[in-house]
């Protein structure tokens, strides 16, 4: 009478042993990364030694891999610079509508985002190309960090709302009925509450900056002859300097590219985890 | 065949430490209306959810004692198929939302092919949907989704879908607690005409939900069975004191 | 709500943030409108229907059209979609239901890790490591043997092409996939779970059953993952081979708009018309993709309450 509970069984087992075997199989290419990014960058780093991070760019067909200071400089900067612009603008955004959720200017500010996050990181670039590239008359490091603003600005809101919704409606009672105002919970309360998760919001808002690579193609320029030209001058970015030197047909600049994507994702693990163990002290 | 559809002995359970069922010893005939009687956090849906091992999927637990069902140790035989024969209906009622109200009924009839034909599975269907007094109510829509029942039709259609799987064993984790009036007296008239087809195990912690249903009733207070017996001698004539103060609604 | 003294000054201080980021956007969109204008005026709604890519210094012989590349970003993003989805419904219920703690975590971690690697390794991955190991073990064997069926009818060259993009892309993009369905199936009461396997159903069963209640969910994840695919320029530069090209054949090379823009753009500002056409493509890419992203944010919101009853 009933389906036999063999033959259930049996699918059962094979379908969740399928499961489990695409999900490792999944993180395959992570080890595929890590393993050629180790094998082609570590031989350009153990030939260039710390001069790789110090030195300027080589030029197509010289031997020498030279260096990226530039593109480190410039990263370095530019998300700094974005995040900046980015954190308090999504800080006050995202409690503004964690506090007040049914408010008409709140329901703005969530479409808003959310449709930030639907924007293209390219569009993002050339709309800065054609207003502030185009009225400034040159690519710049101000430029770059703009559309980098821009495109990390709804990750950084997305973490932060989770922050503020993290707070326990028992702690936000205790705070209204002691006779803080909002913000005065916000300044003695939450902040110290959810220093950790905001901490790692701006971290990982940076990362997501430094690893960026389209919001930069028209706006931040190539930097190659000096380390540093000033905010309003042409910059490099890491991603951006890999990404050009791909594409590039020269063999020595494909041995940079992987020597940079080396440095780029030790800087990226080590934030990322970082960050993570940061998270991993967050109890509420 | 066992005379007993469950047979529990000196039962213990913890969940992560803490001490649910303090030795629990109990049978439960076949073809009875059982209903176990306990205040709130007595442990009662955990001792249902222990027959049918639902427990498995709680982190934590720790158990010891024997429980038979059916005959068998329950750790002796496949849960999947255990849960086929025991099914449970949930406190909350839980029909599937991406189910139509014919599919969720059809649901358990297609997981075990209990039917071979389109003709059959409709009957079968209506038959579950009649013995909860829903087949007039929904007959019209069965294409539609559960999310236009009432809170106490819904549940009617979980009862349903449970019978639907033809268990030798239904238990019911306080089926009414969050319905009104009109279709508890529902839920407990279908009950009532089910005891000659099925075991029934019904959690509750209303006395008086006891008093109109129940054939035999055990009351678990604190983790372990303080009193159990036919209802009738129960109610009328309590042996403990605790029993009185529950039946009174003092606890 | 009640407003104190201090409460009112957030309201003000917040208030031209939030219309300064929202101009922003009106000016964006009317920025990439106004641009791309002339090469509508020029070339009309052919700009959409043709495929072309022939600038001139005399601007009466510049022709542009963008179909294939439309097409191509369309067939790609799918693809990669058709690919991360399934691997994402794996991962949710290995990483929630199936593995244990001790090996879920580990995972869920380089899930992580994977999901914010800088797009860019992805693409220097995907063009160097696998279109090569695509191109030998997958794409040869499949053309030498399959090659009647039109998809894979093409000889595959240096392995650049349509189909080392679309993989590439949904390794980059399943991490986030995947966090959208975690999210999403953690939100089903367990009540569901329970009724279930108090039906008797196998683990396989019920995840099935949990999945039909996400379905909504799934398809809202795959709208917003589609739309990232689409707007991922580093990758696809690096991994479709940018080539002006309408094919169906995964193995040939193509462009896609955000590739288009990216190769393009230095020396379209030489060209009178070929500029405006870079940014019709941008408004394009703009309009797809908003469009993806806001309806499978109102699926999400949607399912999100209908679930809770």
């Amino acid at each position: 009478m009933y389906r036999s509970m063999t033959s259930r069984r049996v699918r059962n087992y094979v379908m969740v042993i399928v499961m489990v075997a695409v999900s490792f199989l999944y993180v395959t290419p992570l080890i595929s990364i890590i393993y050629t990014a180790v094998e082609r960058g570590g031989a350009v780093l153990v030939e260039a030694g710390l001069r790789f991070l110090a030195d300027l760019p080589p030029t197509p067909l010289s031997t020498s891999v030279g260096g990226i200071a530039p593109a480190l400089i410039g990263s370095l900067l530019a998300s700094a610079l974005a995040i900046l612009i980015t954190i308090p603008i999504a800080f006050l955004m995202a409690f503004y509508v964690t506090e007040f959720p049914r408010h008409p200017l709140s329901r703005v500010c969530e479409v808003v985002v959310r449709a930030f996050s639907g924007v293209p990181s390219i569009v993002v670039s050339m709309f800065i190309y054609s207003t502030v590239v185009m009225s400034m008359g040159t690519q710049s490091l101000l430029a770059g960090s703009l559309a980098l603003a821009i495109v990390t600005l709804p990750y950084t809101y997305v973490y932060f709302t989770s922050a503020f919704r993290s707070i326990p409606e028992s702690l936000r009672e205790a705070a209204m009925s002691l006779g803080m105002s909002r913000v005065g919970a916000l300044i003695h309360v939450y902040v110290g509450v959810l220093r950790r998760s905001l901490l790692t919001g701006l971290l990982m808002s940076y990362v997501r900056a430094f690893g960026d690579t389209a919001p930069l193609l028209f706006t931040m320029g190539f930097l190659m002859n000096a380390v540093f030209a000033g905010v309003l001058q042409q910059s490099n970015a890491v991603p951006l300097m890999i990404f050009v030197y791909a594409l590039s047909p020269y063999e020595n600049f494909h041995r940079v590219a992987w020597g940079a994507t080396l440095v780029l994702l030790i800087i990226y693990l080590a934030l990322f985890t970082v960050s993570r163990v940061l998270v991993r002290g967050v109890k509420l | 065949m066992s005379l007993y559809a469950v047979e529990v002995e000196d039962l213990h359970l913890r969940i992560k430490g803490v001490e649910i069922l303090r030795g629990v010893t109990l049978r439960v005939r076949r073809n009875t209306l059982f209903v176990l009687m306990g205040p709130s956090g007595s442990g009662k849906s955990t001792f249902l959810r222990t027959l049918n091992r639902l427990i498995d999927f709680v982190d934590g637990v720790e158990l010891s004692g024997l429980v038979k069902v059916l005959g068998q140790d329950i750790y002796s035989v496949d849960p999947y198929d255990l849960r086929r024969r025991v099914v449970l209906v949930s406190q909350e009622p839980n029909p599937f939302p991406h189910m139509t109200i014919y599919d969720n009924v059809a649901l358990p009839a297609r997981l075990n092919k209990i039917v071979r034909t389109k003709r059959e599975l409709d009957d079968l269907v209506r038959w579950a949907l009649e013995k909860v007094m829903l087949w007039e109510e929904v007959k019209d829509r069965l294409k539609s989704y559960p999310h236009a029942l009432s809170g106490g039709q819904r549940q009617r259609l979980c009862l349903a879908r449970a019978l639907a799987a033809k268990p030798e064993i239904l238990l019911l984790d306080e089926p009414t607690a969050n319905i009104d009036p009109v279709n508890t007296i529902k839920i407990e008239e279908s009950l009532k005409s089910l005891r000659d087809e099925v075991t029934v195990i019904m959690v509750t912690h209303m006395p008086h939900q006891a008093v109109r249903v129940a054939d035999h009733v055990a009351l678990l207070h604190s983790g372990v069975i303080v009193e159990e017996g036919p209802a009738m001698e129960v109610f009328m004539s309590p042996k403990k004191e605790v029993t009185n103060e529950f039946l009174r609604g003092a606890l | 709500m009640f407003f104190s003294k201090s409460d009112k000054l957030l309201f003000y201080s917040t208030l031209p943030l939030i219309v300064g980021v929202l101009g922003i956007l009106l000016i964006l969109s009317y920025m990439i409108l106004s641009q791309s204008w002339p090469s509508f005026q020029r070339f009309g709604f052919a700009v959409l229907t043709t495929s072309a890519w022939s600038p001139s210094d005399d601007p009466q012989r510049e022709f542009y059209g963008l179909a294939a590349p439309i097409a191509s970003s369309l067939y790609v993003s799918i693809l990669s979609v058709l690919v991360s989805v399934p691997i994402s419904i794996c991962l949710t219920l290995t990483l929630i239901e199936i593995l244990p703690k001790y090996l879920g975590a580990p995972l869920r971690y380089v899930t992580e890790v994977m999901g914010g690697l800088p797009t860019v390794i992805y693409g220097l991955w995907g063009s160097t490591t696998l279109a090569p190991f695509l191109r030998d073990q997958v794409m040869k064997p499949l053309h030498d043997y399959l090659g009647f069926i039109p998809l894979f009818s093409c000889r595959p060259l240096t392995g650049h092409s349509m189909l080392a993009a679309s993989i590439t892309l949904a390794v980059a993009t399943t991490p986030y996939v995947t966090a959208l369905l975690i999210e999403g199936y953690y939100l089903i009461p367990s009540k569901y779970k329970e009724g279930a396997y108090s039906l008797g159903a196998t683990d396989y069963e019920a995840y099935k059953i949990m999945m039909g209640i996400l379905k909504p969910y799934v398809i809202a994840a795959s709208l917003l993952g589609f739309s990232r695919a689409l707007s991922e320029t580093t990758i696809v530069a690096l991994t479709v081979g940018n080539s002006m090209k309408l094919s169906l054949c995964l193995f040939d090379p193509a462009y896609t708009i955000p590739s288009l823009i990216a190769n393009q753009f230095e020396s379209a500002r030489l060209y009178e018309y070929a500029l405006p056409t870079l940014f019709a493509g941008a408004l394009i890419l703009l309009l797809i993709s908003l469009a993806a992203s806001y309806a499978g944010i109102r699926l999400v919101y949607g399912w999100r309450e209908r679930i809770h009853v």
